[in-house]
């Protein structure tokens, strides 16, 4: 029972322990935190292709109300609002984009990087495109929003979208998107960190060694007659 | 003074300890604060031993680089200063080190004397610089479980007995081979090295408990390899004596 009490005791770990841990081991756990720091800036600095965003923007002209001055109805504004954000993305205006660019880009393609918002307090919409060219950005931008206009006015089938759609402001070259790379490294450091204390502690709860004369003491009851510290050759010698 | 860090990629990797055996720190540096944590194991050794019935006195430890060499010869030579007569033995005749502590050759050692290819005067050999008779392990051989056996390193063990203070072996460690085990029959106790955070508990354990039925006693243990900043206690009491250390640096 007393020995059991004791390993108990031997088993607990304080937070003086934890420091001494870490400080007994810190050149292992910069080591760790610098190479995965140094893995995080290789990739996002050499590996990650850099994308670049353009956008601009359209607006929504919604019917106003001829009986009441200046007033819409609401449900219908937010619903067409809704359609056309949605229509903007649709096959049928991107497979005209990829045609009249003739893009290698498939219209799923450009559909996964291309962001379209519109907001519950205007009648805006934002269109935005994320590509490795800025160039290439900007204009698939303006051609979305050309041929979002030309299938609303002159396709027959959205005839409720006609004249609806107004462009409002052009796309510029794309502005630096991604990766980001300071965040890449911060990551790296702090992932690099966790490690090298995870590693630490596990390696250090897994050594059950003997670690001080109290400890040689209780478990053998033989007396100890000395503790050496450990020392250094001196370079004179 | 600068110091020599003994730091290397080996050591940061496998945490092996880098030894310089021929650095006597108790002789290069008498005034340290490891020098006086030898003086204090002496002083109780020689508390424990007052009747002085243990002369031949055996040095082990569960694993290899506990630091039983670097111990042992330290402690013989402090012995040597206090003007008692010693002389040290190197039992360990698969990794013999005394030649590297005493810088000598490995030969005219003890398997050589126990061959009968030397007398016993060529093999005892005295160190100026050190203070103490020392005997190297000799030309390797295979038979060492023979050898540690044989009646005449009994009888040669006995005779410096008669003429000598402190007979001091060093000794394999007891968890690889046998070896220390024969060798405890031959002392008069043991002197069990552990070294800080190195062996396992339970094979520390084993080590004392085979140790333990051979019947010879087991003097005391000494903690090396001491880790200063590893907070077990000590530094605080003691750090007046470290100021001066740090002062050097």
């Amino acid at each position: 029972m007393n020995e059991q009490n004791m390993d108990m005791q031997e088993n607990e770990i304080s937070l003086l322990d934890l420091y001494l841990i870490v400080r007994k081991h810190i050149v292992l756990i910069l080591t760790f935190t610098t190479l995965f720091a140094m893995i995080a800036a290789g990739y996002a600095f050499l590996i990650v292709d850099e994308t670049y965003a353009s956008n601009a923007d359209v607006m929504v002209q919604v019917q106003t109300d001829q009986t009441v001055d200046g007033s819409y109805d609401y449900n219908t504004a937010q619903k067409l609002l809704a359609t056309i954000t949605e229509f903007m993305s649709k096959d049928v205006v991107l497979d005209e984009v990829v045609r009249d660019l003739d893009l290698s880009y498939t219209p799923k393609q450009i559909r996964s990087n291309l962001t379209i918002t519109s907001s519950n307090t205007s009648f805006f919409i934002n269109i935005k495109f994320v590509d490795e060219d800025p160039e290439l950005a900007r204009q698939i931008v303006d051609e979305v929003i050309n041929n979002a206009i030309q299938v609303a006015n002159g396709n027959d089938a959205f005839s409720t979208l006609k004249n609806k759609v107004t462009r409002t402001s052009f796309a510029d070259v794309g502005v630096y998107e991604a990766p980001n790379k300071p965040l890449y490294v911060v990551i790296g450091i702090i992932l690099g960190g966790i490690t090298g204390l995870g590693f630490v502690f596990i390696k250090e709860l897994m050594n059950n060694s003997y670690k001080s004369k109290e400890q040689l003491e209780a478990a053998f009851k033989i007396q100890v007659l000395g503790v050496i510290p450990e020392f250094e050759v001196k370079e004179d010698f | 003074m600068a110091k020599k860090k003994n730091f290397s990629l080996e050591r940061l990797i496998n945490g092996e300890r880098v030894s310089k055996y021929d650095y006597l720190v108790t002789k290069q540096d008498p005034l340290s604060f490891v020098t006086e944590s030898f003086q204090k194991v002496i002083i109780n050794i020689e508390y424990s031993n007052v009747d002085g019935d243990y002369k031949v006195i055996q040095f082990t430890s569960t694993l290899p680089s506990e630091g039983k060499s670097t111990f042992v010869s330290n402690l013989s030579y402090l012995i040597g200063q206090k003007g008692k007569k010693v002389i040290l033995l190197d039992l360990d005749l698969r990794k013999p080190k005394m030649n590297r502590v005493f810088n000598v050759p490995n030969k005219n050692g003890l398997t050589d004397y126990l061959a009968g290819k030397i007398p016993l005067d060529k093999a005892i050999n005295h160190s100026d610089e050190i203070g103490i008779d020392f005997i190297t392990a000799g030309e390797k051989t295979s038979a060492v479980v023979n050898v540690l056996e044989a009646k005449k390193l009994k009888d040669l063990i006995a005779q410096l007995r008669e003429t000598y203070d402190y007979v001091l072996l060093d000794t394999p460690p007891v968890i690889s081979v046998s070896d220390a085990l024969y060798i405890a029959n031959l002392a008069d106790g043991i002197i069990y090295i552990v070294a800080q955070n190195k062996a396992k508990k339970a094979l520390v354990k084993e080590a004392i408990s085979s140790l333990k039925d051979h019947g010879t006693p087991i003097l005391g243990m000494v903690l090396t390899q001491f880790d200063m900043k590893s907070g077990y206690g000590y530094n605080k009491d003691y750090s007046y004596y470290n100021y001066s250390e740090e002062d050097d640096e």
